[in-house]
């Protein structure tokens, strides 16, 4: 596990273990309260980082904890933009859905929460050596704290 | 995660201990294994010592749930913070599940 803390920005490289969630929430928690969320909208960003990190040991690597994670925690001007890099199995995007909560059943409940906590959800697919990219940003709503000032 | 479990009569209280995410769930799972075994008719999950709950937490208590129903069982949740519920609220699991503010309304719900 690596964490580089720069400008705005953090850097946090971590193996596809699900034992370093935990820490990976904490940082992301104090990012979002540096960003100047409200208490409701950081819990809501650990969470849809939380599940994007599950997905990405789940479905990208299979269960396998020896890869690697990289995530990229940076403070805008009004939000938070946070980047998950894997070098697993490539997922095509339509694929993702979060499933009908109408259904209710065990699973498929991570894709739906971070679509519906985060304002833009993208993923970009590289070429085989560049991996797949999540990025993910949410907005300070009017309201909530001071957002950042660089 | 930790548990704790005992006996009210013929209600069985859980309380739960720690986050539950993708790390924990399976070792609550397996836990909750062995009271759907013993087929338990009346169950109370207490979550007020879970600071965190994601999908594969929300997975396990569903999992509970459908078991449950699928014998005749009921389970009823209470103690949640306020980040719980709002993951419950968001997923639209608060209008599925039973869910009270504390134990023992949960328990005393069971004789109403």
């Amino acid at each position: 596990m690596e964490v580089n803390i720069g400008q705005n920005q953090v850097l946090l490289q971590i193996k596809s273990d699900d034992k370093y969630l935990r820490l990976v929430r904490t940082m992301v928690e104090e990012v979002s309260s540096l960003a100047g969320f409200a208490p409701h909208d950081i819990a809501d960003i650990v969470l849809a980082v939380d599940e994007a990190c599950a997905n990405i040991i789940k479905h990208a690597y299979n269960g396998d904890s020896t890869k690697d994670i990289f995530i990229k925690l940076s403070l805008l001007s009004n939000g938070i933009e946070v980047v998950l890099k894997d070098y697993g199995r490539k997922v095509p995007p339509e694929k993702m859905k979060g499933r009908d909560l109408n259904e209710v059943r065990p699973g498929g409940l991570g894709i739906y929460f971070m679509k519906k906590i985060m304002d833009s959800v993208q993923y970009i697919i590289h070429d085989d050596a560049d991996g797949t990219e999540l990025i993910m940003i949410k907005h300070v709503k009017s309201g909530s704290n001071k957002a950042w000032k660089h | 995660m930790e548990f704790e479990r005992k006996s009210e009569g013929d209600i069985e209280l859980v309380l739960l201990k720690g986050d539950m995410d993708s790390h924990t769930s399976p070792k609550a799972r397996d836990f909750f294994a062995g009271i759907l075994k013993e087929e338990k008719k009346k169950l109370v999950v207490d979550l007020a010592d879970v600071k965190y709950i994601s999908s594969a937490g929300l997975a396990t208590l569903i999992e509970v749930f459908q078991k449950m129903h699928r014998y005749g069982g009921l389970l009823k949740l209470c103690g949640m913070n306020e980040t719980t519920k709002g993951i419950f609220e968001i997923a639209k699991l608060d209008s599925i599940f039973a869910i009270y503010e504390t134990r023992d309304e949960a328990v005393s719900s069971f004789s109403s």
